[in-house]
């Protein structure tokens, strides 16, 4: 009831776009489902774009059109979902969708090692080489941008200053 | 605390503060005693590989220290992956309990069977739209819950019955306990109590009317 308050005081001066922060999290997963309806049918009814900020991999499957992955503060991958889901190319993307629970519902959990950095220790360059095990010279110094692949539709991230793994 | 870490190789991973702070929880609560209660939702947003990291703590907690954990979400796949039994709660009052793998697979109260329904991911995607008795309203107020059947008012299955009476506990094969009318006084396919039908996948998808 509290979340529909808030989505209603949010809406009541028909805005272009809602940002919805871990809308869900903490609610019993019934309850989560109707929110996410009344998402879905508020843009439907009044083609409002919905910002969902997310860690639940099974809400993003579930209602976003479009994913962008980040890490540390860092978009490290923008792609539709039926991509993301299909065949993501970022070992972070890839590493979160393999450790998704319903992935491995007998099996072992799996997980990255290490941990994220903490905002006052940020590494260099892309800041999840730290943990990524492709990551190399250039992934520590440069920049990181993000890079249309050759399939056109997905824009990925590039590796800085090299070609595809 | 260190070798409890080391238990779960998770001592390498350590320099986030804010995960320094969810980790030394349940390791902290654990010493001596043999019964630890996980804080409450303890891998709520967390990223999923730092959800499995601590699911893998507390279940190394539990095989190597012989440590029962009393573990709250409300992430189903997080239970099922630490809980050996499960007692799903509604409105403060427990409904049904049982072994892990037998409520997951076979839900015997409507209120579990909705909330397996509704766990999010692509096959709900798909199907949007066309997802059948599932529940709808708002929760009563937990201040002041129902006397009857706490989830009579959301039920998609609900008897007269339901509305006048508090059904009791009563067993459910393969273990557990559901408290449910249907299981003792509602209709029954082939049999069987309805909910235990429809978890079967036998009967039809909209019983409810």
């Amino acid at each position: 009831m509290l979340q529909r308050v808030l989505i209603a005081i949010a809406l009541a001066c028909e805005p272009k776009l809602l940002v919805a922060d871990e809308p869900t999290t903490a609610l019993d997963v019934t309850v989560q489902a109707q929110i996410l309806d009344l998402l879905h049918e508020m843009r439907d009814r009044f083609g409002l774009a919905v910002l969902l900020v997310t860690h639940d991999l099974g809400v993003v499957a579930e209602v976003c059109d479009r994913v962008v992955v980040m890490y540390a503060g860092q978009v490290v991958e923008e792609c539709d979902i039926d991509t993301f889901l299909a065949g993501s190319r970022h070992p972070y993307s890839r590493a979160l969708l393999a450790a998704a629970p319903d992935a491995a519902v007998d099996g072992e959990l799996t997980w990255i090692p290490g941990a994220p950095p903490g905002p006052d220790e940020l590494p260099s360059g892309c800041r999840f080489q730290p943990r990524c095990r492709y990551a190399r010279d250039a992934c520590r110094s440069g920049p990181i941008v993000l890079r249309r692949t050759a399939d056109g539709h997905a824009p990925l991230p590039a590796r800085p200053g090299g070609d595809d793994r | 605390m260190s070798e409890l870490l080391r238990l779960s190789d998770l001592h390498v991973t350590f320099p986030g503060r804010s995960l320094f702070g969810r980790r030394a929880a349940p390791v902290q609560a654990v010493r001596g005693v043999d019964l630890t209660v996980a804080p409450g939702e303890t891998v709520s947003a967390l990223d999923v590989s730092t959800q499995n990291q601590i699911l893998m703590l507390l279940r190394v907690l539990q095989r190597e220290r012989g440590v029962a954990l009393l573990f709250i979400s409300h992430n189903l796949l997080a239970v099922r992956h630490v809980a050996a039994r499960v007692a799903v709660m509604y409105l403060g009052r427990v409904v049904e309990t049982g072994p892990t793998a037998r409520v997951f697979a076979a839900p015997a109260h409507p209120y579990t069977r909705a909330l397996l329904a509704a766990v999010p991911g692509a096959a709900r995607r798909r199907q949007r739209g066309v997802r059948a008795a599932s529940p709808v309203g708002e929760l009563p107020s937990p201040v002041a819950p129902p006397s009857d059947c706490p989830f009579h008012t959301r039920c998609p299955l609900v008897l007269d019955r339901c509305r006048v009476e508090m059904p009791a506990a009563v067993p459910v094969d393969d273990g557990g306990h559901v408290s449910c009318h249907l299981q003792t006084n509602g209709p029954a396919l082939g049999g069987r109590p309805l909910p235990a039908s429809l978890a079967a996948g036998v009967g039809p998808a909209t019983a409810a009317g």
